[in-house]
């Protein structure tokens, strides 16, 4: 995978009088009442550590007030980490002066706001164009790009149009082209899609999966839905009082929650559509015969079904042609009943 | 089974101890009984302010006036600053209103309607156009030059400073903290008070009612701009800083644009309360209409003042108007082309039209018509007839008006005026206290207290006494019919409707306006025409004020109301009027401060107190007498404005998002109008942003 594109180590941010006390000490871990009592000081993320990798997707999952948002504002600076690092490719981004920071802002991170934040006196394709002017790209050239970059969201000919003429889904659209116009190597959203009704919300979500298929970006992805956070990431971390409770891969989510705030979570996830192959086998130990059919590891439980339906044998699961695991129905019928 | 389960949860949980139902008319009546009581132990004591307690405030000041006669040549103040400051804009208005009449009427009249059809569209620029040549056929061309001329270059003052002023305090809160007292100062003071200083270092004409104007005019300016500027959502703002914006292209691309609608607000403002200065500055001597209503007004030539009263008003309607049009074309225009006739025109082609069309004029009014002033013989003075108006009106009216005028000052002016001068000073300071404490607390009380005792120490406590027994009575004529009217109009889109027309109107006309057709059927020298022209300009914002406080309030609640069967009635008095209180108590503040402005400036037509002895004052140059009177006015208005801001201080609903909190008079009106079709904007914007 490479070096990692972004990375956190012991992110802190605390709100209040004098918040670089409250960094790391036991003070910090106190209730949070009695921590704002005692020193007048909120901590909105605390300890925080995390790398992603080149293309990966990194979905950042928690409840509003856990700190999610705050996470990501400091991921290009606008909000001023108390502690900690954020490297950007290696680069120090808290190390970097007013003028390293804008051109960091301006070429690699581009971000997508919750409310989409489009400037209602602009048309799209100037909205569209925001970044590319800021960065000083002469009129004609970025109006190319923008229209371009309308084409790819499925907004060409709406150009000319005003924020205030578009559905809520387009305007998402229209926030989404803004951020690609820049071409950046970082995208963050924050919570990008709560603001849509379900519908829009999927197509929305089918959107960003299939940019991501072309155009392989690293995004960090805020969200306080977890279905979302399944569908989309390729690891998800779960966030709750400013700390990641639990950082893992959808499945390793689902199967396997840290504790019971992530449990809690997944209870009602569909584990048929999430859990894999992986997820349930058991390991081969000198059970005869091996002769069933196969399944290779990323198998969803749901396509196993109708497997061990049919077979009256026990069905590996295989790894490149090399067996890894068994599963049998008693296995895919435990793992569904655990759902409930 | 239905009865147990009812009983059971009183049997396991007992009730509270039970509130005695108490109605609030015990309680009201010990303080109606209370106060009574303090007014009639009062009536005791020896009335007014005792004099050993008088400071020679006005003497210390007295020295200052032959300090500048004295120094006027010499001192580096007056020869390094104030008189160059003084000859510029001596020179500068003067250079405006040679230009104006060197463009010719012909001129004039087609520029105004070239540039107003420009930015605001055809109607508009026919009405400018219109609007420049009735100027001309009312016959006071040049004096309308003139006042045009000073309010032009007023305003350009005023937007050179208050828009860089209000851009920062946009941007800072620690600067908008630093500038609030000083805006609200500069609006609720009457400009009566400051008028002396002025006159006193910049002399008599242009340049004191220069000053005197940017004062007035500049708050709504630093106002409107920083609140535009912070209320660009901090959504926005950090979309613009994610993108790597420098501050700069912050503000350029993005808190300028979208602060545009209420910059242009402030511009409209900014000019309204210019031309409301029209008349206070004739009273230093600044030529121009105002001039020509006061000249009038002295000799008691109704007419004439009406005439020239006329071509302020229309002089108000048309720049409204056309900056109204303006601002909201902007809006919707936002760069697009404009189609005329079908075809599209380009802006560029438009201005150059316009810029021909004016050249043309001018040419034509130079060269082939060679005439500067309008034509002698296209005029037509309604002076005549509002003359036998006003004289028909008198032989037919007078006795019914004098009636009214006998009855207001018998039942009312007199006996509050009476009551308020016997009571010793200390009852009414203790009841000013009273009002602070109720409404507040003990620092206002205090507050109040201290500010009633210095209106005795300046040495005017009868004048003031005077000027506070007009206003209260013309306030509580003004409640009694608008807040019915409000009401009324909230009740109903139809009478809402036909209203409001009338409201704008009455809006745009500055103060002094009513006084004319007051004096048409109450005899000068009582305080009746100030009483009624006050009740006359207060009305539209107690009406507007209680109209939007029941309207305002959500239809979920009206609607909660109504399911559990409220009638109409009962539908008003325990849920709409409880919950417009805040609003309609803005009104009464509002309304207070308008009818005390009214009521100042009522003392050139005869209604006495403060207002005449500030004119007094002025007239005589009397510098000590205009600085006590001034602090005089200054106090009475600070009082009355806190402790009924205190009372309605509770509609977050209207003064926070809105920002009317510290706008002054007209402002405020005009924030509250301008919410309507700003509702529309932040509506789109609400969709742009959620």
């Amino acid at each position: 995978m490479g070096d990692p594109t972004v990375s956190c180590r012991n992110l802190w941010k605390v709100y209040g009088p004098r918040p670089e006390r409250v960094v790391g000490s036991a003070e910090a871990d106190l209730p949070r009442a009695e921590l704002l009592e005692r020193t007048g000081c909120v901590v909105a993320v605390r300890d925080v550590s995390f790398d992603v990798a080149p293309g990966e997707v990194f979905v950042v999952m928690g409840l509003s007030g856990s700190g999610k948002s705050t996470l990501v504002r400091m991921i290009n600076r606008i909000h001023e980490p108390t502690a900690g690092t954020v490297l950007i490719d290696g680069e120090d981004l808290r190390a970097c002066d007013e003028e390293q920071l804008r051109e960091i802002r301006r070429r690699k991170i581009s971000m997508v706001f919750q409310h989409f934040g489009l400037l209602p006196h602009r048309r799209i394709v100037d909205n569209v164009a925001f970044g590319l002017e800021i960065q000083g790209v002469e009129k004609a050239d970025r109006l190319a790009i923008a229209e371009r970059v309308l084409e790819k969201v499925g907004l060409a000919g709406w150009g000319n149009a005003y924020p205030e003429e578009l559905s809520g889904g387009m305007q998402q659209r229209v926030g989404l082209a803004r951020a690609l116009a820049n071409d950046p190597e970082i995208l963050l959203f924050d919570e990008p899609f709560s603001a849509l009704d379900p519908l829009i919300r999927r197509d929305m979500q089918d959107e960003v999966l299939s940019l991501q298929r072309d155009l392989k970006k690293t995004m960090i992805f805020i969200t306080h839905d977890l279905a979302e956070a399944l569908k989309l990431g390729d690891r998800i971390a779960i966030m709750k009082d400013g700390r990641f409770v639990q950082v893992g891969t959808p499945e390793e989510v689902v199967a396997h929650p840290a504790d019971d705030y992530v449990a809690d979570f997944t209870r009602d996830v569909p584990r048929a559509h999430v859990l894999t192959a992986r997820a349930i086998m058991r390991p081969v130990n000198g059970e005869a015969p091996l002769d069933g059919p196969t399944v290779r590891t990323d198998t969803l439980v749901q396509a196993l079904i109708p497997i061990v339906a049919d077979a009256d044998r026990t069905i590996r699961v295989v790894d490149d042609d090399r067996v890894v695991g068994v599963v049998d129905r008693t296995d895919v019928m435990r793992a569904l009943v655990e759902e409930a | 089974m239905a009865v147990a389960e009812r009983v059971a949860p009183a049997a396991t949980a007992p009730p509270p101890a039970a509130v005695p139902e108490r109605s609030p008319w015990p309680r009201r009546f010990v303080w109606v009984a209370g106060i009574a009581a303090l007014l009639v132990v009062g009536l005791r004591f020896a009335p007014g302010f005792p004099d050993r307690f008088v400071l020679g405030v006005g003497s210390v000041f007295d020295g200052i006036d032959t300090w500048v006669i004295d120094n006027q040549r010499t001192h580096w103040l007056f020869t390094g600053l104030l008189n160059p400051l003084k000859d510029a804009i001596q020179a500068t208005v003067d250079g405006l209103v040679t230009l104006l009449s060197r463009m010719t009427w012909v001129g004039l009249v087609t520029t105004a309607g070239a540039l107003a059809g420009l930015v605001a569209g055809w109607r508009m620029g026919l009405l400018a156009a219109a609007g420049v040549a009735s100027f001309g056929v009312l016959g006071v061309w040049e004096r309308s030059l003139q006042t045009f001329a000073l309010v032009a270059i007023s305003v350009v003052i005023s937007l050179a400073i208050g828009v860089p002023l209000g851009i920062w305090a946009g941007r800072r809160a620690g600067v908008d903290r630093a500038l609030r007292p000083f805006l609200d100062a500069m609006q609720t003071i009457p400009a009566y008070s400051y008028l002396l200083p002025f006159v006193l270092f910049l002399g008599t004409g242009y340049p004191p009612a220069l000053a005197a104007t940017v004062v007035f005019a500049l708050p709504p300016a630093v106002r409107l701009t920083a609140l535009g500027v912070r209320s660009v959502p901090a959504t926005t703002l950090e979309v613009a800083t994610s993108f790597g914006s420098t501050s700069r292209q912050v503000l350029r691309k993005v808190q300028l644009p979208m602060a545009t609608p209420s910059i242009m607000l402030g511009v409209n403002q900014t000019i309204m309360m210019a031309l409301g200065m029209v008349v206070i500055a004739a009273v230093v001597a600044a030529e121009g209409l105002g001039r020509e209503v006061l000249d009038a007004l002295k000799l008691l030539r109704v007419g004439a003042a009406f005439n020239a009263g006329l071509a302020i008003v229309i002089m108000a309607i048309v720049l409204d108007r056309v900056t109204t049009a303006w601002s909201c074309r902007e809006r919707e225009r936002r760069g697009r082309a404009t189609r005329i006739a079908g075809r599209t025109v380009s802006r560029r082609a438009l201005v150059v039209a316009a810029v021909a069309a004016s050249a043309i004029g001018v040419l034509v009014g130079r060269e082939v018509i060679r005439q500067q002033e309008w034509p002698e013989s296209l005029t037509f003075s309604v002076a005549a007839p509002v003359d036998a108006i006003v004289e028909w009106s008198q032989r037919n009216l007078g006795d019914a008006a004098e009636a009214i005028g006998a009855a207001l000052t018998a039942g009312l002016l007199d006996p509050l005026r009476t009551l308020l001068t016997r009571e010793p000073w200390w009852v009414i300071a203790a009841l000013a206290a009273l009002a602070g404490w109720k409404v507040k607390g003990p620092r206002l009380a205090v507050f109040s207290f201290v500010c009633v005792f210095l209106l005795g120490a300046l040495g005017t406590w009868n004048l003031s006494m005077h000027t506070l027994s007009i206003v209260l009575v013309a306030v509580v004529l003004s409640l009694v019919v608008a807040i019915p009217v409000g009401i009324l109009a909230s009740r109903s889109d139809a009478v809402d409707r036909a209203i409001k027309p009338l409201l704008d109107a009455m809006q745009t006309m500055p103060a002094f306006v009513y006084l004319v057709p007051v004096l048409l059927l109450f005899s000068i020298g009582t305080p009746v025409p100030a009483v009624i022209a006050s009740v006359v300009y207060a009305l539209p914002v107690g009406i507007r004020l209680t109209n939007l406080g029941i309207r305002q309030v959500p239809a979920t609640i009206v609607e909660a109301a109504e399911a559990y069967g409220a009638t109409s009635t009962q539908r008003l008095r325990k849920v709409e009027l409880p919950l417009a209180r805040p609003s309609i108590l803005l009104g009464v503040n509002q309304t207070i401060m308008m009818v005390l402005s009214v009521v100042i400036i009522g003392g050139m037509i005869g209604a006495g107190g403060l207002g005449f002895e500030a004119l007094v004052a002025l007239s005589k140059k009397r510098i000590g007498q205009g600085v006590v009177v001034g602090l005089s006015i200054l106090l009475l208005a600070i009082v009355l404005d806190r402790i009924t801001q205190a009372m309605g201080s509770a509609p977050r609903s209207l003064r926070g998002p809105v920002g009317l909190s510290g706008m002054g008079r007209w402002p405020k009106l005009r924030a509250i109008r301008g919410s309507v079709s700003s509702e529309r904007t932040d509506g789109t914007n609400g969709k742009g942003e959620a």
